[in-house]
């Protein structure tokens, strides 16, 4: 019962110290701030494009698919690479911290704190265009964008662990970014003809998901970028409980 | 308290440690060699950082690759140029260590104070000097009161008056809370003054290992430097004993022969002569000469 109610105190502690050393103010305000620029677009998905403003404003919320991707990989090839690289991860693991406890931490608490971002400027987002909260609608954005985002973030928790170099662990996921999105956009304008340019595709599939509009091609998409992540994270996990080294 | 046999390990083509086999007693314990003797990596292979290629290694009876979890409860490390985390503080880092380990608060003010930085607690780890990260580094190893630290080369960043003071502490912790050490170094005369034990390495083999005092005696110099107020006296006097070979130099005489005979005699030829021992001494009795020695022996044999 001690030993338990330790390490849950560990854990919550490491959650803490994780937050307080990655998160500070001045690196989510940035964070938040370029969101701010790029947030139109994470409302545009549910808009129809008639007015100019909307063109507009889906034309800057461009950014924010690209942006969103960017803090995603740059945060976890951090969090993993860099951690590895500097030896902060050899610091930590002469400290009683179970591999599976800072592997579970970071991934998590680095995750949540880009899916709250996320949430937060989808809502005011949608706030603004619209006038109104749709609560399903936002959901549905940040669900996508979840989804979306574990497959970049496992790619580059992968490399990272793999390569132990958050340089190459970053231009194996940017490089995946594009090759995914081309296939993303060449599916998309096969199976629908809404297919705004200047649209995620991601978008686009949650479009013809809500429209009822649920083939092969979604469905597939979909599994792909929900087993294959946990696929990976669990390759990572194994690989950084047993394999990895670090002198 | 560390028990290693036929321990292994290769870096692609470099063997980093070449079947290491060493018993480390309770106590303040010294790992000495040359940069690329295997000191750091057989570190890690006790902090379960790294795997072992093959042989067997027990750190507090257990396997370091295997229950890493277990010894760091017990143990403390400051590994070589130790990386902090730069944007806190020292005090909220040792406070997250001292809460990881399962300790009070209490322990990390306390721990900072014994390695003097409790007054800069508060100023952020990126603004520190080397030398107050080793510290830290050392405060990191030491709360708790762990039954072992392992300390990579701590001194190496440190100015004289900051070595003075780790070595002091180091005495300080075992003396006081019964914390053994095991320090790795290149910097012998430092050793010599802390340990009781040393394991001598040169690329990735142990070349000698014991208690100082042993390998002192063992392979120090038979001849001794001996400053009286009449050296000319006592040299002719030391020349009629049987077998000595006597040297005059300045005010010392040096006497090469078995110590038992010296230590013997040398009393009475002191009163004899009407001199004063000014200084005593034996030569090459140091880590620095045991090293050279060991070395010797173990490449030609003899």
């Amino acid at each position: 019962m001690v030993v338990k109610s330790a390490r849950y105190s560990s854990m919550l502690e490491t959650v803490r110290f994780e937050l307080e050393r990655v998160w500070t103010a001045p690196y989510l305000g940035l964070i938040l701030m370029l969101f701010i620029i790029g947030g139109p677009g994470s409302a545009t998905p549910m808009v129809t494009q008639e007015s100019v403003f909307e063109v507009a404003l889906s034309t800057i919320g461009g950014f924010k698919s690209l942006l969103l991707y960017l803090v995603t990989i740059l945060t976890f090839a951090n969090a993993f690479g860099r951690d590895i690289e500097q030896d902060v991860l050899m610091g930590e693991l002469t400290l009683p911290l179970r591999k599976e406890i800072i592997f579970a931490v970071k991934f998590i608490t680095n995750f949540s704190i880009i899916l709250l971002i996320d949430f937060a400027s989808t809502l005011l987002f949608m706030w603004i265009i619209t006038a109104s909260i749709l609560p399903i609608t936002v959901l549905s954005i940040v669900i996508v964008d979840a989804l979306s985002l574990l497959l970049f973030a496992s790619i580059t928790i992968l490399m990272s662990i793999v390569l132990k170099s958050r340089f190459g662990a970053v231009i194996i996921a940017i490089t995946i970014y594009f090759l995914e999105n081309i296939m993303l956009m060449n599916v998309s304008i096969m199976i629908s003809n809404v297919n705004p340019p200047n649209l995620d595709p991601m978008y686009i599939l949650l479009k013809l998901i809500l429209c009822g509009e649920v083939t092969v091609y979604t469905w597939s998409i979909i599994l792909l970028h929900f087993f294959l992540p946990l696929a990976l994270l669990s390759f990572a996990f194994f690989f950084m409980k047993e394999v990895l080294q670090l002198d | 308290m560390i028990s290693v046999e036929g321990l292994s390990k290769l870096f692609g083509r470099i063997r980093a440690l070449d079947r290491v086999s060493v018993e480390i007693p309770k106590g303040i314990g010294g790992l000495i060699g040359p940069n690329g003797a295997g000191k750091t990596t057989f570190i890690h292979i006790l902090a379960g950082l790294i795997k072992a290629d093959s042989g067997r290694v027990e750190v507090l009876g257990m396997d370091p690759w295997s229950h890493r979890y277990e010894l760091t409860r017990r143990m403390g490390f400051l590994l070589e140029r130790p990386v902090f985390p730069m944007n806190i503080t020292a005090m909220r880092y040792i406070l997250h260590v001292a809460r990881v380990k399962g300790l009070p608060d209490s322990e990390a003010v306390e721990t900072l104070r014994e390695v003097n930085l409790l007054d800069h607690a508060e100023r952020k780890i990126s603004g520190y000097s080397a030398g107050m990260k080793v510290r830290l580094g050392l405060a990191k190893a030491m709360i708790g009161r762990p039954e072992l630290v392992v300390l990579d080369e701590p001194t190496a960043n440190l100015d004289p008056r900051g070595r003075i003071e780790l070595l002091k502490l180091i005495k300080k912790m075992h003396r006081d809370k019964d914390v053994s050490f095991l320090i790795s170094s290149h910097v012998l005369p430092e050793l010599q003054k802390v340990c009781s034990w040393v394991c001598l390495m040169n690329e990735g083999r142990v070349i000698e290992q014991g208690f100082v005092g042993d390998l002192l005696d063992k392979y120090a110099s038979k001849t001794y430097a001996i400053r009286v107020s009449k050296p000319r006296e006592l040299a002719e006097a030391l020349n009629g004993l049987n077998g000595l070979k006597v040297k005059l130099s300045g005010d010392t005489v040096y006497v090469k022969d078995d110590a038992s005979i010296i230590r013997r005699a040398l009393p009475n030829l002191i009163l004899q002569t009407g001199n004063e021992i000014i200084g005593f001494r034996q030569l090459g009795r140091s880590l620095e000469n045991v090293f050279i020695n060991a070395l010797r022996v173990k490449k030609h044999g003899g």
